[in-house]
C-alpha cells in the first residue's frame, strides 16, 4: 500500500489503511462493527470467546495507532501493513452474525426475508464485474498469452542453442522468464517499475539502472533518446533481442543503433541487436 | 489433454500425501480424530514444516535441486506407503460412515458445497491475469528447475546472483514447487498456478467448513450455509489488498496462502481450544502452523506470531492456566526462531554463505 505515507499519516495512519483496504467501502466497516456487536450483545455457544476475544486483542495491539509507532520503529514496513488486516477474521465474523441472526428469527418468512436482503446486498456489490476486471480466461494450461509463445519460438529458432537476452515490455517482461527460464532478461523487474513510476520497490541510480532506463525511455516511454546512447545501453546490457509493440512505429530508430528486423506476430515486432 | 491429466495426477498426489502425514501424525502424537478433512488439513502443515528443515540447508549449501528433490520424493513415498500400512482399513471404514451419514443425507447440501468450490476452482485454476510478483515466485521455480539449482541464479534476469536474498531465503515454497515440477516432468506454470492454487481453493473451504461446524454444533447444513456466505463476503470486498483478492487472483503466490489457509486455521484452531483447551491435536496442528509458516512466505514470519498471540493470549487470561500458558509459548516458538535468525542476518550479526 504505497500510496499511505506512515510519516506523513502519524496516529490516523490505521484509519487510512483500512480505508483503502476495503476499497474505500464504508459500509463493510459498519457491516462488520454490526457483526462484532451483534456477537458480543448475544453471545450464542460461546462465540463471545470463540471469535470476539481475539478482535478486542488486535484493536489493542496491532490496531493500536501507539503499538503501531513502536512497531514501524522496529519493523519498517509501511508499505506491507496492511497485511495485518488479515489478522481480522472479516468474513468468518460476518458470517457467524449472519448466520445467527437467521437462527434467532423464529418466523420462516422472516428467515427467508434476511436471505433476500443479503441476496440483494451482495449483488449490489457488483461481485461478477469486479471479478471480469481481474479475470481473463487462460489461453493455454499454461496461462500465458500464446503470442509471447510464438514471440520466444522465433527468437530461440533465431539464436540457435544459445541462451539470448532480450528486451520485453512491461506485461512480457515479467512473464517471460515464467515460461521459459533459458530466455534471459536485459530489463531487470523491480528497475524497470521504478522507471515506470513504482514507489514500492526502492530507488535505483546505479549503472545498471542508468543503462536500463534508457532503453525503456527509448523504447517504451516515447523519450527522445540519441541513438548513440540507446546503443551503448544495449549493448552494456548484453542485450540480443527486443520485442516492441508495432504501435509505436520504432523501425527506422532501432535500425540506426544497430537492429535488424527478425519477425513479427500479431501486435509485437522482434528485432535482433548486432 | 496429457498435461491437464498430469496436473490432476500430481494435485491427486498432494492430497495423498498430506493425507497420510496428517494420519501418521494422529497416530504418533496419540491424538483421537478420526475425520478426513482435518488429517488433510494438518497434514499440510507438517509437510511444510518438514520441507523446511530439509530444504533450507541444502539450499544455503548450494545443493543442486535433483538432490532435494530425491531426498523428498522418498520421504513422501515413505510416509505414504508407511501411512497406507498403518491406516487403510481406518480410511475405508471413514469413507464408508461418509457415504452413510454424509452423502445420503445431505446431498443436496453437498451439491451446493460443490458447486460453490467447483466455481471457486474454476475461477482461480482457469485465470491467466498475472501481478508483478509472480516475476519472483513462479519464476524461481521455472529458473531452479532449468538450471537445476536453488535459489543461485535470479528469476527476474536470469544472471548469476550476487547473495541470497535474505527476503526471500527463508521461504522455501518455490523450491517445493520446482521440485514436484522436475520429479514430475510438470512445467513450474502448471505446478504453481494449476496443482497449488486448486490445493489451496480446497484447503480454504475445507477450513470454512470445519470452523461453520465447530460454530454451528456440528450442523451440517448451516455449515454449508457459512462456506456459501463466506464466499459471498469475499467476492463482495472490492480491492487487492484483502486475503480474498489474494485467495482469487494471486492464488500462486506463498502471501495468498498465509492470508487464508494460516489465518483460517489459527481461527479454527482457536475456536476447538475454547471447547477443550487440553486438545493434543490443536495443540500440535497450531505448532505445525508455527513451524510451516516461513516455508510459505517471509511475510508468515511477521504475520503468524501476531495471529497465534491474538487468539491464544485472551485463552491464557480467560483459562489463568500455567499450562495453557507454556502451550502457548511452545506453539510460537517455531517461528520466533525463524524471525530470530532473520533478524540477526538482517542486522550483520548472521551471514549468509556468499554463493
Amino acid at each position: 500500500m504505497g500510496n499511505v505515507d506512515y510519516t506523513e499519516a502519524g496516529y490516523s495512519f490505521i484509519f487510512r489503511v483500512f480505508y483503502e483496504y476495503f476499497g474505500g467501502n464504508w459500509w463493510i466497516l459498519l457491516l462488520l462493527a454490526a457483526a462484532v456487536i451483534f456477537i458480543f450483545i448475544n453471545n450464542f455457544d460461546n462465540d463471545r470467546q470463540k471469535l470476539g476475544y481475539t478482535v478486542i486483542t488486535l484493536l489493542l495491539t496491532v490496531y493500536n495507532p501507539l503499538f503501531i509507532k513502536l512497531l514501524m520503529k522496529v519493523l519498517h514496513f509501511e508499505n506491507e501493513y496492511y497485511r495485518f488486516i488479515w489478522l481480522l477474521p472479516v468474513a468468518v465474523l460476518i458470517g457467524c452474525a449472519f448466520i445467527r441472526l437467521i437462527e434467532k428469527m423464529q418466523s420462516k418468512w422472516v428467515q427467508g426475508g434476511i436471505v433476500v436482503v443479503a441476496v440483494i446486498l451482495f449483488a449490489m456489490t457488483a461481485p461478477i464485474s469486479y471479478a471480469q476486471d481481474n479475470f481473463s480466461w487462460q489461453e493455454n494450461i499454461y496461462k500465458v498469452p500464446n503470442e509471447l509463445i510464438e514471440t520466444i519460438n522465433i527468437i530461440k529458432s533465431d539464436s540457435s542453442g544459445k541462451d539470448p537476452t532480450v528486451v520485453f515490455e512491461q506485461e512480457y517482461n515479467f512473464i517471460a522468464r515464467q515460461y521459459d527460464a533459458s530466455i534471459h532478461l536485459a530489463l531487470e523487474r523491480n528497475r524497470m517499475l521504478y522507471a515506470l513510476g513504482s514507489t514500492t520497490v526502492g530507488t535505483y541510480s546505479d549503472e545498471d539502472y542508468n543503462n536500463q532506463r534508457a532503453i525503456i525511455g527509448a523504447t517504451m516511454l516515447g523519450e527522445a533518446v540519441d541513438v548513440a546512447a540507446l546503443d551503448a545501453a544495449l549493448d552494456y546490457t548484453k542485450t540480443n533481442y527486443l520485442v516492441l509493440n508495432k504501435s509505436r512505429d520504432l523501425t527506422a530508430y532501432m535500425m540506426a543503433a544497430g537492429c535488424q528486423l527478425i519477425g513479427e506476430t500479431e501486435n509485437n515486432i522482434i528485432y535482433k541487436y548486432r | 489433454m496429457i498435461l491437464l491429466i498430469q496436473a490432476i495426477f500430481v494435485f491427486c498426489i498432494h492430497l495423498y500425501i498430506c493425507l497420510s502425514l496428517g494420519s501418521l501424525m494422529n497416530g504418533v502424537l496419540k491424538c483421537k480424530r478420526n475425520n478426513f478433512l482435518q488429517a488433510f488439513i494438518t497434514g499440510f502443515f507438517i509437510y511444510f514444516s518438514i520441507f523446511e528443515i530439509i530444504a533450507l540447508p541444502l539450499i544455503l549449501s548450494k545443493c543442486a535441486l535433483s538432490t532435494l528433490s530425491v531426498i523428498w520424493i522418498v520421504f513422501c513415498i515413505l510416509c505414504c506407503v508407511g501411512a497406507t500400512w498403518l491406516y487403510r482399513k481406518r480410511w475405508i471404514k471413514r469413507l464408508k460412515d461418509f457415504w452413510r451419514g454424509g452423502i445420503k443425507v445431505y446431498w443436496g447440501w453437498i451439491g451446493v458445497v460443490c458447486v460453490a468450490v467447483l466455481g471457486q476452482l474454476i475461477m482461480v485454476v482457469c485465470n491467466q491475469y498475472i501481478t508483478a510478483d509472480s516475476a519472483y515466485y513462479i519464476g524461481m521455480a521455472t529458473t531452479a528447475v532449468h538450471t537445476n539449482t536453488m535459489e543461485i541464479f535470479s528469476p527476474y534476469t536470469g544472471q548469476i546472483q550476487n547473495a541470497f536474498e535474505l527476503r526471500y531465503i527463508f521461504s522455501t515454497y518455490p523450491m517445493h514447487n520446482a521440485v514436484f515440477s522436475q520429479v514430475f516432468g510438470l512445467h513450474p506454470l502448471i505446478q504453481t498456478r494449476t496443482v497449488m492454487s486448486g490445493i489451496v481453493i480446497l484447503m480454504v473451504n475445507a477450513l470454512y467448513y470445519l470452523i461453520g461446524s465447530e460454530l454451528f454444533r456440528g450442523d451440517s447444513r448451516k455449515a454449508i450455509l457459512f462456506v456459501v456466505a463466506l464466499l459471498c463476503i469475499n467476492l463482495s470486498i472490492h480491492s487487492i489488498y484483502t486475503n480474498a483478492a489474494f485467495l482469487f487472483y494471486r492464488t500462486y503466490e506463498g502471501k495468498a496462502i498465509i492470508g487464508n489457509v494460516f489465518m483460517s486455521m489459527i481461527v479454527y484452531c482457536v475456536i476447538l481450544l475454547y471447547q477443550n483447551r487440553d486438545d493434543r491435536w490443536t495443540w500440535w496442528s497450531l505448532f505445525f502452523v508455527s513451524a510451516s509458516c516461513v516455508a510459505i512466505s517471509s511475510s508468515g514470519m511477521f504475520l503468524v506470531p501476531f495471529a497465534l498471540f491474538a487468539g491464544l493470549f485472551p485463552l491464557v487470561l480467560y483459562t489463568r492456566k500455567m499450562k495453557i500458558f507454556r502451550n502457548t509459548v511452545l506453539v510460537i516458538l517455531p517461528v520466533c526462531v525463524y524471525f530470530l535468525i532473520y533478524f540477526l542476518c538482517s542486522l550483520g550479526i548472521l551471514t549468509l554463505p556468499a554463493i
